[in-house]
């Protein structure tokens, strides 16, 4: 059950904070992440959010998928 | 959106799916996809179509509607028809056919049964309606596992005496171990959920993969994410190493999220735990611990139920284990499809057979 989707932190006040998605916003809880701040994304399960996304991180994935590719390249 | 587009881009698709081919050129190899919502991404994505035949990808257990035994969907059956009850529950579980009845059906006869979008929705019920029981069933593996522990704290925090759980949370490492000793499923390497891995972090996959010489790589849900990890995967297998590769670093945290860990710890304490199609499997549940057994329904009252019985026709115990497609049940978009499901398997938005019936070719 991983069914979760990206959304944008708007404000935070306690552990709940107002997200948003395509103009969709609602409240969701965010015990489980440590400072969360407004701009941030946070990856959204059951109403809480689980985890923030790094953005930092989502870059150098892609870079490290172009690498994946050349292996394979190489290797066949 | 900057977290999605460029994981679609359908040029590298495009390309990381010839050069899986062109590395694979005709071997067999069978990749375990642990996750129904991976299963769910490389049907809708197409994937499935641009990937040799060689390659199998086998689905597997993850889908928590699916892997919940007859026997407690018969249980919340029975606490449902109760008076003064109100039972909370995922949207999912509702059309799940027990041995006589459903949930849906159970509603259609007047049982108050609602549908959560956050198990903290139960909390206010419990809090509007102090003169009935509020059970909620908590379904779901580690990432929505959390979930329930912050419902019961919050209970707790509230004095709530009219709010219970059905413990049925599920583990998936365990289950991955399992399969692989049960070795028929032929599992060469594992695409790693990505939500339960946020969770869980990478840790719980080293033993796996040492203990079974299988790689095991965590992947994220959008088309280049799962090409990528099966590419790795090929790489991996191909050099014969059993490691462990985390590549979805932008939500999974080589740890994990340790402030939702802890609140499980509290809250749940590890069990033995049947599923459906495989049995019972060791440490891979999770029940109450004593400081919160109060809130466990099913041993502050216990229900009677008459002997459970699965449909004969459903192959859904194969299905989980990887070793039967949809295509291979008789009852396959014949007397089972989404409309008139037999089992859980066609039921789920995450379950195998839902996804072939919507998104396989025919």
């Amino acid at each position: 059950m991983c069914l979760a989707v990206p959304m944008k932190i708007i404000s935070v006040e306690g552990d709940t904070a107002r997200v948003s998605l395509d103009g969709l916003e609602k409240d969701i809880d965010v015990r489980f992440l440590k400072d969360p701040g407004p701009g941030e994304y946070v990856i959204v399960h059951a109403g809480f959010a689980i985890e923030k996304l790094d953005e930092e991180e989502a870059r150098k994935t892609l870079q490290l998928f172009q690498d994946i590719t050349a292996e394979l390249n190489k290797s066949s | 959106m900057r977290f999605i587009s460029e994981f679609r881009d359908p040029d590298r698709t495009r390309v990381l799916a010839e050069e899986i081919k062109r590395l694979l050129s005709g071997r067999k190899i069978s990749l375990m996809e642990v996750c129904g919502t991976h299963t769910v991404s490389i049907f809708r994505s197409g994937l499935k179509s641009l990937l040799p035949s060689s390659l199998r990808l086998i689905s597997g257990p993850g889908c928590p509607v699916c892997v919940t035994p007859q026997k407690k969907i018969d249980t919340i059956i029975a606490y449902a028809r109760q008076p003064d009850t109100i039972i909370t529950t995922f949207g999912d579980m509702l059309n799940v056919p027990g041995t006589e009845s459903s949930l849906r059906e159970e509603k259609s006869r007047g049982a108050d049964i609602r549908m959560v979008y956050s198990p903290l929705e139960s909390l206010a019920l419990a809090r509007d309606n102090p003169e009935k029981k509020v059970i909620f069933l908590a379904i779901g593996f580690e990432t929505t596992i959390p979930t329930a522990a912050a419902t019961i704290i919050e209970a707790e925090k509230s004095g709530l005496d009219n709010l219970f759980l059905i413990p049925a949370g599920k583990l998936i490492p365990p289950a991955m171990e399992f399969l692989l000793s049960q070795g028929d499923a032929g599992i060469n390497g594992f695409l790693c959920p990505g939500h339960v891995s946020a969770i869980i972090g990478t840790a719980p996959y080293r033993k796996i993969a040492e203990k079974f010489g299988v790689p095991c790589v965590v992947a994220g849900f959008e088309p280049i994410d799962i090409l990528a990890a099966i590419g790795e995967l090929l790489l991996l297998i191909k050099e014969g190493r059993p490691e462990v590769r985390n590549l979805y670093p932008r939500v999974v945290r080589e740890g994990g999220n340790s402030l939702a860990q802890k609140l499980v710890d509290e809250v749940f304490q590890i069990a033995d735990t049947e599923w459906r199609g495989l049995g019972v499997i060791p440490g891979s549940g999770l029940q109450l611990s004593p400081k919160f057994e109060k809130y466990d329904i099913s041993l502050i009252e216990p229900v009677e139920i008459t002997p459970s019985r699965e449909n004969p026709a459903c192959i859904c115990g194969d299905i989980l284990r990887g070793v039967s497609e949809p295509p291979d049940c008789p009852a396959f978009k014949n007397s089972c499809s989404p409309d008139h499901p037999l089992g859980p398997c066609m039921v789920s938005s995450e379950g195998t057979c839902a996804a072939w019936y919507r998104y396989g070719r025919s």
